[in-house]
């Protein structure tokens, strides 16, 4: 079952297996994007019905007719648009028009306004906009904590992303490998990670999905590793199996990278994320965050300390990762129930 | 009481001995004062065209109902559905699979579009068509109150073994062989005619009584319609010969054609014809018989395809009926001609013929020894023989019928059973850990025990949550030499055994189903799935991100097996899949060869099976395969050391 042939996927796997389970949650609707992958992990582990759609091509009559067959037979009332392209708008006007009052639509925002260089999402922020003035949505929302300062018309509170729903998985973890799985960017900040984790001593191997290309000028790469294309269960395997994941950006949301490598018991450095005041202030973040994200020494520091912590205390650790999960979870759910109330 | 009789021929639609026994049976059923059953008729859409005529002839005569396959296989599973809708039919094992499956899905379908359960399901012993079926209730999946039963015709390996000099014993032929050998030795019960049948099927299959004890002897309802009784006319004019089975080598439509010329060179004055009224497929063949008929004969002997019923019974009328047969499991058509006074003449070589008590040379029928010199001095004397007596047919009640089926042989389960999974090969840490996701729902069962053997330089790994079922060894190496393999079996006191190579994983559930089929059944030595496989460009198309990311985005293909089939080995290294589950007891370690090298799973797994190992092939893509790693050994040099 491909989008592309279809029009609308419901419910494939990988947006279902990992997802969590609320009693009121359940009966929501998520409508996202396929290639938009970021969006599409976050959405894959909230609870409720799952319908991908393609930017690429609006869904055809039938696929449309389907998408109704399928509200009304799952008496569901309300839909998220997780992320926002043109299709998305016309698959909720069409929504609003076949089912009135009865649906109640609302768009999630995963951007950040750094991200406005690509004008885009400013064109899709002025359609939301539109949308809820003229009634086709229900409220604005948002992954990036504080967008109301942004577009006052978000809602302004912060939708808390969950970690994949995997429970407690059993695991080899070798305590002297690094993995940095980002792109090579100026955003996502390849070089300053890899230079981490080729600093840190207590590391021995420093994984990477791209090559920081050039940086053997300046510091040698025999520590460094790179892994090939991976799908998602591998990715979550690779994760689970070093001491840390090295992920400082210069600009994030709620990165699910960190939380997929939580989920599987993996710790993720990051630069402040500032998401939720009960997670600023959770000894995890308060071992895994740095104050500023080019700040290689900090970052090596960090990393030094976690492999210390796994071989001093690996189960303190593990608990310490599973609590800040348990708490996550209660601050998503609990954001959402108040979003969509 | 459901009955589902699974067919490809339905008289009066289709000739053939089966088509025509299952007519009589729903005949016999309609015509029952009271306990009659509900009989359904699976026919195969993609070889019964009009089914709609089919189905409606058999409503109106209040004959049962026919259901025809439906053209997909969408009640096995999405993939199973794609990929097996993609698999090539016809004459080869896979074909056969392919049948067996789309008789499987169709039953499921059957039973879902009434609401009912088929307390009954009936397939003919051909072409292997209940294989899925078999497996799917051994496996668990469906029919766990069914009872499958064979009916003992003629399956392709007799009929082989009856015209050895037409096939070439190649892997397709090998491959129908055994997957009909399979089905018949594993069918809950079997309903043999003739005695001298079920023990020439134990011969020829090397079956144990404990398969004689599941054979049930009935005599089917053989009988004419009102359209089929006329009186012969032994006594008016010329009399005729006529060859009326199907056109194929068995059948000896050419020991009719060669005593035809004998006997014509002797008596030129011979007023008859010999006629073939018959069908067949195979033009060759029928161009050489053809060829048979000497040019001077040409006119006495002639052919007649595909003729209508009225013209068949008129030359049936007027002529003496020879079945010159190698082989029949009963033969309807002889019978039937008994039955309306025919002259007959058999080949008393055939068993059916031959060592049957009905059958008395002389009183209802001559014989012959089987050559065409003999079956020529037959005919002179059938022409001057008297009118043979009629005898009357022996009581035909079929088991449907009767108050209590013969119980069902169900062994006592094992409740305590241990599986072990061992598996080895990893490069990185994180294959070990994808293994230990894989299967991370089992581990928390005492019965379950994963062995992973790992690369000695992983041992300084921290090892979290695992459970006690999971066991780490190390060796020097990511792929264990097999006499390291040999000294971790030795020590293992598991019930059943896997092994989980790289190239490939195996969903939990394929754990779970095998564990209770070998508990299920203490006959099943080994269990397996069938495959999904994926090329290495399949693992890199870029579709992977339009459906479930989990995925590849692109099918693959079906790899099927055949099952156990020991007249394979030593022509195929992938009999089984090598992440097949058996019994600890099949492992000889002498088989585990030091320099078989990555070579050892498939080499073992082979002489398991060449040992007559039980298998079930669960009919479900449980097992996906990824392109296998280059091995240094030379694969047809380990094939051959398999056949020797």
């Amino acid at each position: 079952m491909l989008v592309s042939q279809h029009g609308i996927l419901f419910n494939a796997a990988s947006d279902t297996v990992r997802a969590h389970r609320h009693p009121e949650l359940d009966r929501v609707l998520h409508i996202f994007d396929v290639y938009w992958h970021g969006i599409r992990s976050a959405t894959a582990c909230l609870p409720g019905h799952k319908a991908a759609i393609s930017h690429k091509h609006l869904p055809d009559a039938d696929a449309l007719a389907y998408l109704c067959a399928y509200i009304a037979k799952h008496n569901i009332s309300q839909v998220c648009y997780q992320g926002f392209s043109e299709n998305a708008l016309a698959i909720a006007k069409f929504l609003r028009n076949e089912f009135g009052a009865a649906l109640s639509q609302y768009v999630i925002t995963h951007v950040s306004p750094a991200q406005f260089q690509n004008h885009f999402e400013m064109v899709m922020i002025r359609e939301m906009l539109n949308g809820l003035k003229s009634g086709v949505f229900q409220k604005l929302g948002s992954v990036k904590p504080r967008f109301s300062g942004v577009v006052p018309a978000f809602w302004p509170k912060t939708l808390i992303n969950l970690a994949p729903n995997v429970g407690a998985l059993p695991t080899l973890r070798n305590p002297d490998t690094v993995l940095i799985p980002v792109e090579n960017n100026w955003r996502k900040n390849l070089y300053t990670n890899a230079l981490a984790g080729i600093h840190c001593e207590e590391i021995t191997k420093v994984q990477v999905v791209n090559w920081p290309i050039e940086i053997a000028n300046v510091v040698g790469v025999e520590k460094l590793e790179w892994l090939p294309f991976m799908r998602p269960p591998q990715i979550l395997a690779q994760v689970a199996s070093c001491a840390a994941i090295l992920h400082a950006s210069l600009i994030e949301c709620q990165p699910m990278t960190q939380l997929e490598g939580l989920a599987v018991g993996t710790p993720c450095i990051t630069a402040r994320l500032g998401v939720h005041a009960e997670i600023d202030q959770h000894p995890l973040s308060q071992l895994c965050e740095v104050e500023f994200a080019d700040d290689v020494g900090a970052l090596s520091q960090t990393l030094t300390n976690i492999c210390r912590y796994w071989r001093r205390d690996a189960a303190g650790l593990s608990a310490m990762i599973e609590d800040q999960l348990e708490l996550r979870k209660h601050l998503s759910m609990q954001s959402y129930l108040e979003f969509l109330s | 009481m459901n009955v589902c009789f699974i067919t490809n021929e339905l008289h009066p639609f289709k000739p053939g001995g089966i088509g025509r026994l299952l007519y009589n049976f729903a005949v016999q059923n309609r015509d029952r004062p009271n306990g009659r059953c509900n009989f359904f008729f699976l026919v195969a859409s993609t070889e019964v065209p009009d089914t709609d005529s089919l189905a409606a002839y058999f409503a109106e005569h209040d004959l049962g109902t026919v259901v025809a396959t439906p053209k997909n296989f969408s009640f096995l599973g999405d993939y199973e559905n794609r990929l097996f809708e993609a698999l090539p039919s016809g004459h080869s094992g896979t074909g056969r699979v392919r049948n067996a499956l789309e008789y499987y899905n169709g039953l499921l379908y059957l039973e879902a579009k009434y609401g009912i359960k088929l307390d009954v399901i009936e397939f003919p012993d051909f072409a292997a068509w209940g294989f899925a079926t078999l497996s799917a209730k051994r496996a668990g999946l469906a029919f766990a109150d069914a009872r499958i039963v064979l009916r003992l015709h003629s399956t392709q390996g007799i009929i082989y073994d009856a015209e050895p000099f037409y096939h070439p014993m190649g892997h397709s032929e090998r491959s129908i062989i055994e997957l009909e050998r399979q089905c018949v030795e594993q069918a809950d019960t079997l309903i043999s005619h003739l005695p001298v049948i079920t023990q020439a099927n134990q011969k020829y299959y090397d079956f144990d009584s404990a398969w004689s004890a599941k054979v049930v002897h009935e005599f089917p309802p053989i009988f004419l319609e009102d359209e089929e009784v006329f009186t012969v006319n032994a006594e008016t004019g010329a009399q005729n010969f006529i060859f009326s089975s199907r056109i194929q080598p068995f059948k000896r439509p050419d020991l009719f054609i060669k005593a035809a010329a004998i006997f014509l060179d002797r008596q030129p004055d011979y007023q008859g014809r010999f006629y073939m009224v018959s069908y067949g497929w195979d033009e060759r063949y029928i161009n050489w018989l053809k060829g048979l008929i000497p040019q001077r004969h040409s006119k006495k002997v002639l052919f007649i395809f595909n003729a209508e019923a009225n013209l068949r019974n008129r030359l049936l009328q007027e002529s003496i009926v020879v079945i010159p047969s190698n082989y029949e499991s009963l033969c309807v058509f002889a019978y039937e001609s008994a039955l309306r006074g025919s002259k007959l003449i058999l080949n008393r070589r055939c068993l059916a013929f031959g060592e049957v008590d009905y059958w008395v040379e002389g009183e209802n029928c001559l014989q012959f020894n089987g050559t065409a010199e003999d079956l020529a001095c037959v005919y002179e004397q059938a022409l001057a023989a008297p009118a043979p007596v009629i005898k009357p047919l022996p009581e035909s009640l079929c088991f449907w019928h009767k108050p209590d089926l013969p119980p069902l042989v169900q062994a006592k389960a094992k409740t305590d059973s241990k599986l072990a999974v061992v598996g080895y090969g990893f490069s990185a840490l994180a294959q070990v850990n994808e293994r230990l996701f894989e299967l991370s729902s089992l581990l928390d069962d005492d019965r379950f025990e994963l062995h992973l053997i790992l690369n000695v330089s992983y041992k300084q790994a921290l090892a979290l949550k695992l459970p006690k079922t999971v066991k780490l060894h190390y060796c020097a190496w990511d792929v264990p030499n097999p006499d390291s393999i040999k000294s971790l079996l030795n020590g293992l006191d598991a019930d059943y055994l896997a092994f989980s190579p790289p190239g490939g994983q195996v969903a939990a559930e394929f754990y779970t189903l095998a564990r209770q089929a070998l508990d299920r059944h203490q006959d099943l030595s080994l269990i397996s799935s069938q495959v999904r496989v994926l090329k290495e460009e399949d693992l890199r198309s870029s579709l992977w991100q339009e459906g479930n990311r989990d995925d590849y985005g692109v099918d693959g293909n079906a790899k099927i097996s055949m099952g156990g089939a020991p007249s394979l080995v030593g022509m195929d290294m992938h009999i089984v899949s090598p992440y097949s589950c058996f019994r600890r007891s099949e492992v000889d370690l002498a088989n585990i060869h030091e320099e078989s090298a990555d070579f050892f799973l498939p080499l073992l797994l082979s002489r398991i099976i060449a040992k007559k190992a039980r298998t079930l092939v669960i009919p479900k893509l449980l097992i996906t395969e990824y392109p296998s790693q280059k091995a240094f050994l030379n694969e047809a040099a380990v094939l051959h050391a398999l056949a020797s």
